[in-house]
């Protein structure tokens, strides 16, 4: 195994050591539009789709990251909440792939 | 980070092994990521959640890297690297941003505070790793602490001032003391303003290769940059002597080799400058003298080269100079004080000025006659040893050497040596290079140019004037008219030069010619006289010198003695020497020059007569000098009296300079033939010793007369003392006759200049020059060296307006 493949495999490997850590923000997300997506909160849903955004990608889940992306947009654009409704569903669709 | 483990990537065995990362990023997916990538790569990884925590790790251990998240709680990673860099610990630590942030100009932000590197996420992390790892194997150090020079590979400045004081302190332990040399290329700012930074690295490259070739010659050499474009050599365990040998074949190097910028060949300048390091150690920094604490032996003598090298760029003469303590910017002079003390040791050092040279005369005729004599008596008197007839002997022979020298002179001149003949061409590019102080020649300056431009030559020809002058003048205005009139003239002003020599060495550097002829301000060449220079550097001469005829002779019965005695000069002595010896002089003006090798020789504007000096360093390499009567040149002499002293004075002082300095080196030279060493030995020593031997007749003859009672009893009708007095009084005669057969035309038509020469000259000019050269030689010796640039009086038309300007004073003839 190259050094290049390791790596790969190693970014697999944590990411099945992760995935539940992952999981965990998306129910926060999860909570937060189950209370309505008001303001408190929302700050810390722009933060966590930001983080996502970065963090999927890097282990390979380019869907997930782009996802988390156009939800970071969403909320920072004050999309419809139906939109946001549907970007987090697409979220854990990405994350269980 | 409890509980994730990375398994499936061995640790390599890197050369990051046992390195430490800081990991910042208060996303733990990122930083378990990057932890485990770092991890496999055999590094020690720390991690912290924001920049404030990243400070207390950096406190307690500076890690190899740091890979940090820009967007953080707290302390974001642009404060970070801000921190990071302010601190002396941590400001070569490199840092490596990881951000989600896509805006370029957060890039920008982030590598100008100081980042090394800007990865987006999502990233790969392979390819992160890979980044981080060849932060480790090329760290990125901040450029005053780099070791190597990045674009040359030479020590860095800082690197070589470590160096530097390293030496200084082991030659202050007792080893030998050694150098730190400072060298640039005068010309960079022109180069860098045509060719930009691309050409300045190509000037950077094939310095260095000269730089290295010079290091690698002495044992434990260093070569470095020096900041500002600058290069420097240190030479550890060297002695003064061995450095100015050393330094001066690097400048040889240089100006041989020449340089290729963007594909076309371009002569630099080289500018050297030198410490000792003893001499660094103990002095002041040149810039900031409260400095001396904080700065470090290193950077001081890098300063102190610096400012021997901008004194060296002043002269342009690829002599390197060494830094001496009056280098250093002297205190403003207070104002005069105005009181009555003041008043009066400034008029006592007024006429202590103007007495100084009466006492010199007179201290030469004690020395000349007074001491011989009391010697003589002393020995007879006290020891019993009559020396009288054995001197007089020797100075009959000493006389007779002398006038037959001149017999010969004269004689071979009739037959002087003949140019090759005209090949017909093609004949190649040639520059001409006017020297002037501006101020002096601004009336006739446009004149000579136009004189110069108008010469018959079949090739290119290019006229360079290269003049100072404390202030712009309107002339100025008409010089750059006729440049953008007429493209072959470049009129080129040098700042700061404060002397011909200056101004020649400045005007090689864009004289475009394949020979130079070098000319003062008040010369206009015969129109021909390209032509006929190329003839003899065509057919393998170096330099050939012409011949200067007074052109106001008839200004005042001082410029009409001057004119024959300019015949006498060139068209006799000269020629007739060039014969006798195997070598001519060039004598600093009307004189041709393969550029090539003038580039190489320079004048040195340190010596009194550069031009005999340039000579006599081409003729001791074994170059060619002719010396040709009919390559003419029409000039202007100086109309007084006093104008002649001054100039005869520094011409003189400058002979006696030149033959202190050479006579040795000829011998030395294994390129003169015993003729040369001997006509040498004839020029710069005998030329010294002579106008002390022709007082010699005094003293003796006082002597014997002292001795056999009073003079009615010497027998002055010995043949011995007609015969040498006949001989010797002929010297005059028949060196007049010469110069009036040899003379050009309109000299020649002048039958009474040559009789009122024959008169003057015997009966006070030849004396008066001899007097000039004793005297001269005392104040060479008591350090006396006032360059008086005489005004010469300026001839006034019936309209009171001034036809000819005040020339300075011409070369050594």
């Amino acid at each position: 195994m190259n050094e290049v493949d390791a790596m790969r495999a190693l970014t697999a490997d944590l990411w099945e050591q992760l995935r539940p850590l992952v999981r965990a923000r998306l129910s926060q997300l999860d909570e937060w539009v189950a209370r309505g997506q008001g303001l408190a909160g929302r700050a810390e849903a722009v933060r966590t789709a930001h983080n996502l955004s970065g963090s999927l990608g890097s282990y390979g889940r380019h869907d997930g990251s782009r996802v988390a992306r156009e939800l970071e947009r969403a909320l920072l654009e004050d999309a419809s909440p139906a939109l946001v409704v549907d970007l987090v569903a697409a979220l854990h669709r990405a994350v269980d792939a | 980070m409890g509980g994730v483990t990375a398994t499936a990537a061995e640790p390599v065995a890197a050369p990051t092994a046992g390195r430490t990362a800081l990991v910042v990023d208060d996303d733990e997916l990122i930083s378990h990521l990057v932890c485990a990538g770092l991890r496999a790569a055999g590094m020690t990884v720390v991690t912290a959640s924001d920049g404030r925590e990243a400070l207390l790790r950096l406190a307690e251990a500076v890690p190899d890297v740091v890979v940090s998240d820009v967007n953080m709680p707290g302390m974001d990673g642009f404060a970070l690297v801000s921190r990071l860099r302010a601190e002396p610990a941590t400001r070569a630590v490199p840092l490596v941003f990881l951000t989600s942030r896509a805006d370029p100009s957060d890039a920008l932000a982030a590598l100008r505070l100081g980042a090394d590197d800007y990865v987006r996420k999502p990233f790969d992390l392979p390819e992160l790793v890979a980044r981080v790892t060849a932060k480790l194997d090329r760290p990125p150090v901040p450029v005053e602490q780099l070791l190597r020079d990045p674009r040359t590979g030479l020590l860095s400045a800082s690197a070589l001032a470590e160096e530097c004081a390293r030496e200084a302190a082991r030659a202050a332990a007792g080893g030998r003391d050694g150098a730190l040399a400072v060298l640039e290329v005068a010309e960079l700012a022109a180069l860098r303003a045509r060719f930009g930074a691309r050409g300045e690295a190509e000037l950077a490259t094939q310095l260095t290769a000269a730089l290295e070739a010079a290091a690698a010659g002495v044992a434990g050499a260093r070569a470095g940059r020096a900041g500002g474009g600058r290069f420097a050599l240190l030479l550890p365990d060297t002695g003064a002597e061995e450095v100015q040998r050393l330094l001066l074949a690097l400048s040889e190097q240089v100006v041989r080799r020449r340089v290729t910028v963007s594909g076309e060949a371009l002569d630099v300048t080289p500018v050297v400058g030198w410490v000792s390091l003893s001499d660094a150690a103990g002095a002041e920094h040149p810039d900031d003298p409260d400095a001396d604490a904080r700065a470090g032996t290193g950077e001081r003598a890098l300063a102190l080269a610096g400012t021997a090298a901008d004194g060296a760029g002043l002269h342009l003469d690829l002599q390197p100079v060494r830094w001496t303590a009056d280098m250093v910017p002297a205190a403003p002079a207070a104002p005069a004080a105005g009181t009555g003390a003041a008043g009066a040791a400034a008029r006592w050092r007024r006429w202590r000025s103007r007495l100084r040279t009466p006492w010199q005369v007179a201290l030469t005729l004690l020395l000349g006659i007074v001491a011989p004599f009391c010697a003589y008596a002393g020995l007879w008197l006290f020891a019993g040893v009559d020396v009288g007839e054995a001197a007089y002997l020797l100075v009959v022979a000493a006389l007779v050497v002398t006038a037959a020298a001149i017999w010969a002179e004269g004689l071979l001149a009739l037959d002087p040596v003949r140019p090759p003949a005209d090949t017909g061409g093609p004949y190649p590019r040639a520059s001409a290079i006017i020297a002037a102080y501006l101020p002096n020649e601004a009336l006739t300056i446009v004149e000579t140019v136009e004189a110069f431009l108008a010469q018959d030559y079949p090739g290119e020809l290019q006229v360079v004037l290269a003049y100072n002058g404390p202030d712009r003048l309107p002339v100025e205005d008409a010089l750059e008219a006729i440049a953008a009139r007429d493209p072959r003239f470049v009129p080129l002003r040098v700042d700061g030069s404060t002397s011909k020599a200056q101004n020649v060495n400045a005007g090689l550097a864009v004289v475009t010619g394949e020979f130079v002829g070098v000319f003062d301000a008040d010369h206009h060449p015969d129109p021909s006289s390209f032509r006929r220079a190329w003839r003899w550097l065509g057919g393998g001469y170096d330099v050939v010198q012409g011949h200067c005829v007074v052109r106001n002779g008839d200004a005042s019965w001082v410029a009409r003695t001057t004119a024959v005695e300019f015949e006498s000069i060139y068209a006799v002595s000269h020629p007739g020497r060039a014969r006798l010896h195997g070598f001519g002089v060039f004598g600093g003006s009307n004189g041709y020059w393969r550029t090539d090798l003038l580039r190489l020789t320079r004048m040195h504007g340190f010596m009194l007569t550069e031009d005999i000096d340039s000579s006599l360093r081409v003729v001791e390499n074994g170059g060619r000098i002719a010396n040709d009567p009919a390559l003419l040149s029409r000039e202007l002499a100086p109309t007084t009296l006093r104008a002649t002293w001054n100039q005869r004075m520094r011409w003189a002082q400058g002979w006696f300079q030149v033959s202190r300095k050479h006579l040795r080196r000829a011998w030395a030279s294994p390129e003169l033939t015993l003729r040369q060493k001997l006509g040498m030995t004839f020029l710069l020593g005998w030329r010294e010793v002579y106008p002390w031997i022709s007082l010699q007749a005094y003293p003796v003859v006082a002597f014997l007369a002292w001795r056999a009672g009073g003079p009615q009893n010497l027998d002055w009708v010995v043949p011995t003392f007609l015969l040498t007095g006949l001989f010797t009084c002929s010297v005059g005669p028949g060196q007049t006759l010469f110069a009036r057969r040899l003379a050009v035309p309109e000299v020649r038509r002048q039958r009474g200049w040559f009789l009122r020469y024959l008169f003057v000259s015997s009966f006070f000019y030849t004396e008066f020059k001899n007097v000039i050269a004793r005297v001269a030689q005392i104040k060479e010796f008591t350090g006396e060296r006032e360059w008086k640039v005489t005004p010469r009086s300026v001839p006034v038309a019936a309209s009171g307006v001034p036809v000819l300007p005040a020339p300075r004073d011409g070369g050594a003839a």
